[in-house]
């Protein structure tokens, strides 16, 4: 959903919400259509920083993204550092096709 | 008494001083924002990452400008420990200089960031990218910092030891800014 805000509407602060009659945009739908562990997974790799965005893209002033953008760096570093010591993944794709485990 | 002593060309100066003033800044950029998580987080590595290119520019043209403009020799007077003291710390400042950006630079790659250092304009990666890589040289990218803080002190203080105790030249070889 993305929901057009305009001129005036707080952006740097998520504590408050726009008004409700701004117009919403069904931009698409997330479908799972696969699951994979971790560890052969393309993403445990990547640190998903709020801002690092392609052209085109800029970040807002919510105070919020530069929080993240720190935290995030800190952790991505830290797990970085402890890639060869993590032990597998405790959830499998087959635990998680068999309902869970037991 | 003051002995005569060559100065540094004017264009050495130049460099030594808007680097030393870069420097400084950059040291304390790089202290502030990984200790900030607030908006001004964002500001100082987007200000860090640009810095640190002009600086490894700046180093490059500093080494071949020493080779062309050779520094003024040392006072006879100053003892041997001394001469040696100042030789090694001038090569590890030089390598320091080298080396920050370039393992910034070469952190950042291994992270698989993009490298910006102003809107649209980015540098290519220089390592592949490679999680365990760039854990160690985020780690080393501190340690650097951290050393050429200490080497940057220790310089000071042989500068001020220079121009208040020794008196022999040497602090005005680099800071007095007199028409020759």
């Amino acid at each position: 959903m993305v929901t057009i805000g305009q001129p005036g509407d707080p952006t740097n602060d998520a504590t408050l919400p726009w008004p409700a009659d701004r117009p919403r945009i069904d931009a698409g739908m997330v479908t799972i259509d696969g699951i994979s562990s971790e560890d052969g997974g393309n993403c445990t790799d990547v640190n998903y920083d709020p801002l690092v965005l392609p052209s085109g893209i800029e970040p807002s002033d919510d105070p919020l993204l530069s929080a993240r953008s720190a935290a995030y760096a800190r952790s991505f570093t830290l797990r970085a550092n402890e890639a060869k010591q993590k032990p597998p993944s405790a959830v499998t794709p087959k635990d998680v096709k068999a309902g869970g485990k037991s | 008494m003051t002995a005569p002593h060559d100065r540094f060309a004017v264009l050495s100066r130049l460099l030594h001083w808007v680097m030393a003033v870069l420097i400084l800044a950059m040291l304390f950029i790089g202290v502030g924002m990984v200790a900030s998580e607030s908006p001004r987080y964002d500001l100082l590595v987007s200000i860090h990452r640009p810095i640190g290119i002009v600086l490894l520019v700046l180093v490059a043209i500093r080494l071949v400008n020493r080779l062309v403009n050779p520094p003024p020799p040392l006072p006879t007077t100053l003892p041997p420990l001394m001469r040696l003291a100042a030789l090694a710390s001038h090569i590890l400042l030089y390598a320091l200089m080298f080396a920050l950006p370039l393992v910034g630079w070469g952190m950042l790659s291994a992270a698989g960031y993009p490298i910006v250092l102003y809107e649209g304009l980015q540098l290519p990666p220089i390592l592949p990218r490679d999680l365990m890589l760039y854990a160690i040289l985020r780690h080393l990218h501190t340690w650097l910092a951290y050393l050429l803080f200490a080497t940057f002190l220790a310089h000071l203080g042989a500068a001020l030891f220079h121009f208040l105790i020794r008196r022999d030249g040497v602090f005005e070889s680099m800071a007095s800014w007199r028409r020759s």
